[in-house]
């Protein structure tokens, strides 16, 4: 058996294609299903007429769909064509009319004998089968067949198309063949042959919750009792006054058949609907329904639920819900039945129509499960399938049929199991109602709130460590008062990975796991897993003294940081918040996280009520970038000059440029004001220090007397652009000697060769470096041995206090001394000389230079 | 994060903080300082040493008034708080405006004062006084009222004399001169309050003008045999902590929501603020305790089922009376909503018949952690008791399941031990406490007389047995010479003195001979930002006509009592020393 799936696109390429395709069907039968969601009926039929004539002796199997399943994707607005080639086996396909004559359904017990009579063969083994939702009695019908002829498989579902509204979409399908298309008829397909296996399995993600329950009434599709009470309103207790305002919602909460394998059927929720909307009294097909409901009031305007398929009176039920955990865990199982089945050569997919309607990423998820196989298949309406032991009709399932005449195995992609995270965004609705539900838990009775209860204890737990998740974390935050939070997540996670083994970390998560959740439970906290290696703590406040909290958060920090030599050790980063709210939560950690970056603490404690972001700096900025970028565009960043006084020549001769930058009303900014946003947006610092850089050498290359000293940050000298211009200049000008570059000494100097380098070739050159702002921050005197600065710039700090203090007038001793005691020639410059006093303190101790006040302003030109 | 240069100082010119009513108001002013640490409260407390003659009386106030308040004007706080509550009406009219004068430039609220012109915070009076009046009249139907009064030139106790002479009118009870008995307004009132039992045999309830004046009555009636509460209902005013410790404890008419302190330090940051604020009057009510049985409402059966959570706060605020009015330090666990979990729970168990074992645990839990983290602070022994009562007594009338029921008055019983268990421990921590600073104190004395023949030494051998001493947190400055009063003139305190130590969290540490010289002028901002403290309160070291420095402390339940005590007995020590070397 060989199967070929391909896209319909056009005729040609359909011709090209079977010409390629070396069927033979004298080895073999051959089937071929096409599913559309493209095609009206007639075009359809044309289709397969098409392909019949290339394809004579192919059996076609063709129905309508809204969205296609190939290549492990679910694919809208594409028709599919699926070719199977058998090797030994047979074929029989048949498109049987479901109605009679007269418009009335045929009965279930016939039409099975029928479907019996058409193709159902003694060794028949798989049955394909579509009907379309029109033939109400589908349940019924399955079960029949199950009688009639037992151990065959069956697999299909109802025919429908794309349209946004299901019951339209449901009302207008069809099936077809070559001979026509019809919406009251069943298209079947049957393989058989000895050695044809197959295995069917299915997906639904419902948890049962709850007793079981019994339909008492039932008027076609309509529930209308259940265990003696009215169905609907049954329906509204057990789910809350909620459900009328989010109808929708109804698809979480499906019934589950509770004998057959636990089938799912949906029910939708409609409000103030008349029976006879539904069955209309004058069609034909309704008559048996009305008479046997003689006292029934069909125009009563009521509250109902009802199914897709006719339901049975006395058929045992039992509430539900869909959620992603179940849905993961449901796929895990069939993948592990499909996987192990060893004659897979052909895969058949079929989901329901409601799966990507209520979990959009839930269908995707699991088709992708299969992307490398040939499955194939489409959406259906209510699915007909195997459930192990017999045949059944259900709904919301996701069916894989692996089939085959010889062993084969396919490729699947079980890797898919370990990134299951866009399912949690699905659960978003059941979280809302959850969410609701708490919130209205006052007026709620004991029955919802065992419902909400059950759906709550399997949704709010990771699978993995069983501990609570976020979701639960926000339910406790808004509805129990957990106020008290301590994040904790641990650091550098990624880079762990690339010396140790995969046991190994996992043994250290999961013991970095248990240390916290032993912790929090001695201390009868809260814990919650957010994500892998970032767990919450919560505390209420009006259990625990936030004081207590932190200082306990405190020792459980100590207590992870304990080295133990069977783990890796790692670093625990533990973000204490009080008055978390769900809505200031998220902004409150990524803040505390941004500030124990910038300080480098593991441990951070704040207020969530009181640490607010703070706008006005944020606005601050973004003005003042607007001024930076005014200023680039418009060529308004200004150098300014202030001289440097020789103390032996009794002369200025030397001047230190200063950046400023003008806004569009003239106002001038200093570097204290724009240089720290600039820098935290690189490229405008680069601009603005080039511009500025460009502007000095212009401006000093007309003087051959008069030296300058420019200011570089680190950033500077490791941007290229910066230092090809500085060395091109230099190169090129007549008086490098001229060109002073400070660089600034407080600054974290962490590739303290490239500096090296930079300065080396500056004197290569014939330029000159300073080092500024000696002395203030943490001077590393290595670096002022190391790198050859001709000039040293003590810190404005201490000369403006050395009248006052005596340290700080030593320290200028100090250097003073030093300078005499080295060989190399340096000279010292005093910045922020503002007064005779202290330029006498300056003189007594023979400092080359003084810059300040006292001599010459910042201006932006230069006087003699 | 704090922006230090921020921070406003204010500085409380309070009376003597070891009284009941000075300190409750400093409490609550102390405990309103809001979280993000933007003020600075100092508090300047004044100690008058009572002389029976009204003219000594005056003498001894000028001193503390022209003495530690001057410290406020010369340390240029940015705001003042005058909270002087009995001691105010002592300063002649000049002397206040000369005083007031002298701040006309910063932020200023009165606290229990007349003055019109400033911003005031005084109690409503008449609030709690007539619901105390029409009830005693119009429910118990009495006719014979009287009142224990103050002197005449308080005015406080001269407008509560004139409404009780309104309510009685009002009630159809006209008022002769001996209902009314006037007293200094202190705890010796022995002598008043005999003569007002004398005057008027058939006296049914006694309105005493604050709950110090009580006390006076209270031993005057058990030498007679009579039991307040039960032979003559008695009622007082300020609801200080003082009155829920008589006994029988104390009814009396306090604070309705807010304090008097709150309210001030609300209208002070508001004025930081640069918004318009105006006068406030706080109001009253009765606190009904066994002096006088008195609730202010009564639950019924259907309030009860009902569970609803304004009732259940109701019941917390009332029981707790004390919660509301001193605001509750933040990190602090939420003893209201504690209360409404545990007590919602339980109601619902009731409602529902049906309380699982777990919970049951879990509801326990919750009330020993509620009473764990200091219930017991906000409310009295009498209060708590007849409250939890009462709710028990409600639920057993119906008795909806024995099984649920007798879970339930497991957890009442539960409230009344984990009460009377912390009631009791309270009692013990404060006797141990009492006898080992007793102890502590006698030794510091002693390290005081260790006279040697070096002054320096011998100072700082005192000043290093201060760690003795009540003080967890503070430091002690000289001056360099002693200052000197003269007659009724006031102190001005140099501008340079010497920080000699500092002690934090119990640790002292002598400050180096070249490093203790402070500028008065910084003295507080520099002193709270050491200390790390919102809160400290300064006592002047003084012997006679001598100041000798001054030593700051953080505001604990020790130096509210013994604060003042241990100044004085320094100011003491060190003119002894002084005098030694000559």
């Amino acid at each position: 058996m060989y199967t070929w799936n391909f896209q319909y696109i056009s005729r040609s390429r359909l011709t090209d294609t079977f010409e390629q395709l070396t069927l033979d069907p004298s080895k073999g039968d051959i089937l071929i299903r096409i599913h559309t969601a493209i095609h009206f009926g007639d075009e359809a039929v044309e289709l397969a007429r098409y392909i019949k004539n290339i394809v004579p002796q192919a059996h076609i199997f063709g129905t309508s769909t809204s969205s296609v399943i190939s290549m492990g994707k679910l694919a809208n607005n594409q028709c599919i064509i699926s070719v199977t080639q058998m090797d030994y086996g047979k074929v029989r396909s048949a498109l049987l009319p479901a109605f009679d004559d007269n418009g009335l359904p045929i009965s279930a017990e016939d039409l099975s004998r029928q479907v019996a009579d058409a193709v159902i063969d003694k060794d028949t083994k798989y049955l394909l089968t579509f009907l379309t939702s029109k033939y109400a009695d589908v349940s019924r019908f399955v079960e029949k067949c199950n009688d009639v002829f037992p151990g065959v498989q069956m697999v299909g579902g109802c025919a429908n198309v794309p349209d946004l509204r299901v019951q339209r979409s449901m009302d207008r399908g069809f099936v077809f063949n070559e001979n026509g298309f019809s919406n009251k008829s069943i298209v079947l397909a049957a393989l058989s042959g000895e050695r044809l296996e197959c295995l069917t399995s299915y997906v639904t993600g419902a948890e049962v919750v709850g007793d079981e329950m019994q339909i008492t009434d039932a008027f076609g599709r309509n529930i209308l009792a259940i265990d003696g009470d009215d169905a609907a309103k049954e329906y509204t207790r057990r789910l809350g006054r909620f459900l009328e305002k989010r109808k929708d919602l109804a698809y979480i909460f499906p019934y589950v058949y509770s004998e057959e394998g636990e089938a799912p059927f949906l029910v939708s929720y409609l409000d103030n609907t008349k029976l006879s909307d539904l069955y209309p009294k004058n069609n034909p097909e309704y008559k048996d329904l009305y008479a046997s409901h003689e006292n029934i009031d069909a125009e009563e305007e009521c509250n109902m639920i009802v199914a897709n398929h006719n339901l049975k009176v006395g058929t045992k039920i039992k509430r539900a819900f869909i959620h992603d955990r179940k849905i993961v865990s449901d796929n895990q199982r069939m993948f592990n039945h499909i996987a192990a089945f060893n004659k897979a050569e052909t895969l058949f997919g079929y989901s329901c129509i409601t799966r990507p309607l209520i979990y959009s990423n839930c269908a995707k998820w699991e088709i992708s499960i299969y992307e490398n196989t040939n499955i194939c298949g489409c959406l259906t309406g209510g699915e007909i399938f195997f459930d192990g032991n017999k045949n059944v009709f259900g709904n919301c399932c996701f069916i894989v049929t692996a089939m085959g005449e010889a062993d084969e195995v396919q490729a699947y992609n079980p890797y898919v199991f370990s990134h299951t995270e866009m399912l949690e965004v699905d659960n978003e609705e059941l979280l809302g109602y959850l969410t609701a539900m708490e919130g209205v838990k006052k007026d709620t009775d004991e029955a919802v709130e065992e419902f909400v209860q059950a759906c709550a204890t399997r949704l709010l737990y990771t699978m993995d460590s069983g501990l609570m998740n976020a979701a639960a974390m926000n339910m406790d935050i808004n509805f129990k008062g957990y106020d008290r939070i301590c994040m904790i997540s641990v650091l550098d996670v990624e880079s762990m990975s690339t010396v140790f083994t995969k046991e190994f970390i996992d043994l250290t998560y999961r013991n970095y796991i248990k240390k916290c959740h032993k912790y929090a439970e001695m201390n009868k906290y809260n814990i919650y897993v957010i994500d892998k290696w970032q767990i919450a703590i919560a505390a209420r406040s009006y259990m625990v003294d936030f004081d207590v909290f932190a200082s306990d958060m405190e020792n459980l920090q100590k207590e992870l940081f304990a080295t133990d030599i069977d783990f890796i050790s790692i670093i625990p980063l533990f973000c204490v918040i009080d008055n978390c709210t769900v809505e200031n939560m998220t902004a409150i950690y990524n803040n505390a996280r941004l500030t124990m970056m910038q300080k480098n603490v593991q441990f951070f404690v704040c207020d969530a009520s009181s640490m607010h972001v703070d706008e006005e700096s944020i606005m601050n900025k973004y003005q003042m970038v607007n001024v930076i970028n005014y200023a680039i565009a418009n060529d308004k960043v200004i150098p300014q000059y202030q001289g440097i006084y020789s103390n032996s020549n009794r002369s200025i001769d030397h001047y230190e440029s200063l950046m400023r930058i003008m806004d569009e009303n003239g106002k001038i900014y200093y570097p204290n004001s724009f240089l720290e946003v600039a820098r935290s947006f690189g490229i405008l610092y680069d601009t603005i220090s080039v511009m500025m850089v460009k502007k000095v050498f212009d401006h000093f290359s007309n003087f051959k007397d008069k030296s300058v000293s420019i200011n570089l940050g680190i950033r500077d000298i490791k941007n290229r652009d910066m230092t090809d211009i500085i060395f091109d200049f230099l190169g090129t000008t007549d008086h490098p000697e001229n060109y002073v570059f400070e660089i600034l000494e407080n600054e974290d100097i962490a590739d303290y060769n490239m500096i090296i380098e930079f300065v080396d070739k500056i004197h290569e050159l014939g330029g000159k470096i300073a080092l500024d702002d000696f002395g203030s921050g943490f001077s590393n005197l290595q670096h002022v041995m190391d790198i050859h600065f001709d000039y040293l710039k003590i810190d404005g700090s201490i000369v403006k206090r050395c009248c006052d203090s005596k340290e700080a007038e030593n320290l200028i001793a100090l250097i003073s001394g030093w300078k005499k005691l080295s060989e190399r020639k340096i000279d010292i410059i005093a910045e922020f000389v503002e007064n005779e006093a202290i330029q006498d303190k300056m003189e007594s101790y023979e400092i080359d230079y003084s810059q300040g006040f006292l001599f010459s302003k910042p201006s932006a030109y230069i006087f003699d | 994060m704090v922006d230090r240069n921020n921070v406003k100082t204010i500085a409380v010119v309070a009376g003597n903080i070891a009284n009941d009513f000075c300190r409750d108001l400093v409490e609550s002013m102390k405990n309103s300082i809001p979280s993000d640490g933007s003020v600075n409260l100092m508090i300047l407390p004044g100690e008058v040493l009572i002389m029976d003659e009204k003219k000594e009386a005056r003498w001894q106030f000028d001193s503390v008034f022209n003495g530690i308040y001057n410290l406020a004007y010369q340390c240029e706080p940015d705001g003042i708080i005058f909270a002087m509550g009995s001691m105010g009406w002592m300063a002649s009219e000049s002397d206040l405006n000369r005083f007031f004068e002298r701040y006309k430039d910063i932020p200023k609220v009165l606290v229990s004062s007349e003055k019109q012109e400033y911003i005031t915070v005084n109690y409503d009076n008449e609030t709690g006084i007539k619901e105390a009046i029409d009830y005693l009249v119009n429910v118990n139907g009495f006719t014979n009222i009287c009142m224990l009064g103050g002197d005449s030139l308080n005015p406080d106790a001269e407008e509560r004399k004139k409404i009780f002479i309104k309510c009685l009118e009002n009630n159809g009870l006209p008022f002769r001169e001996e209902f009314f008995e006037p007293t200094n307004m202190s705890t010796h009132t022995e002598v008043p309050a005999q003569r007002l039992l004398d005057n008027n045999p058939d006296v049914q309830a006694v309105f005493c003008v604050n709950d110090t004046t009580a006390k006076g009555l209270y031993s005057v009636m058990e030498r007679r045999g009579l039991r307040p509460g039960k032979d003559i209902l008695v009622f007082g005013f300020d609801n200080t902590r003082m009155a829920s410790e008589m006994t029988p404890s104390l009814s009396s008419i306090g604070p309705a929501r807010e304090t008097l302190g709150q309210k001030a330090l609300e209208l002070m940051i508001d004025q930081f603020e640069g918004k318009e604020v105006s006068s406030v009057m706080v109001a009253t009510r009765l606190y009904g305790r066994e002096s006088f049985q008195y609730d202010v409402h009564m639950y019924s059966n259907r309030e009860l089922m009902a569970a609803g959570e304004e009732f259940i706060y109701r019941l917390f605020d009332d029981c707790f009376y004390r919660y509301n009015s001193s605001s509750i330090k933040r990190t602090a666990v939420d003893l209201r909503r504690l209360y409404y979990e545990f007590i919602s729970r339980i109601l619902k168990a009731y409602k529902r018949k049906f309380m699982p074992y777990e919970e049951y645990e879990e509801i326990g839990n919750m009330i020993d952690v509620f009473f764990r983290n200091g219930a017991m602070e906000y409310t009295d022994s009498e209060k708590i008791l007849s409250c939890v009562e009462r709710l028990q007594n409600a639920l057993n009338i119906i008795q909806k399941s024995i099984a649920v029921n007798s879970l339930i008055n497991r957890l009442f019983l539960r409230m009344k031990d984990d009460c009377i268990r912390e009631i009791c421990k309270k009692n013990v921590d404060q006797r141990n406490s009492a006898y080992t600073d007793l102890k502590r104190m006698k030794d510091h004395l002693i390290c005081g007389f260790n006279y040697q023949n070096d002054r320096e030494k011998a100072l700082t051998s005192y000043f290093k047995s201060l760690d003795l001493v009540c003080i967890r947190n503070g430091s002690l400055f000289l001056f360099d010479k002693p200052v000197v009063k003269q007659g009724r003139e006031e102190i001005v305190y140099p501008d340079e003195l010497y920080m000699k130590c500092f002690i934090k969290d119990g640790e002292i540490h002598m400050t180096p001979q070249d490093r203790q010289l402070r500028k008065t002028k910084l003295l507080f901002s520099a002193i709270m930002e050491m200390a790390h403290l919102e809160c400290m309160v300064v006592f002047p070291l003084v012997y006679e006509r001598y100041t000798y420095g001054l030593i700051f402390c953080e505001l604990t339940e020790k130096t509210y009592n013994m604060g003042g005590f241990v100044a004085i007995n320094m100011g003491m020590t060190l003119k002894l020393l002084e005098e030694s070397q000559i």
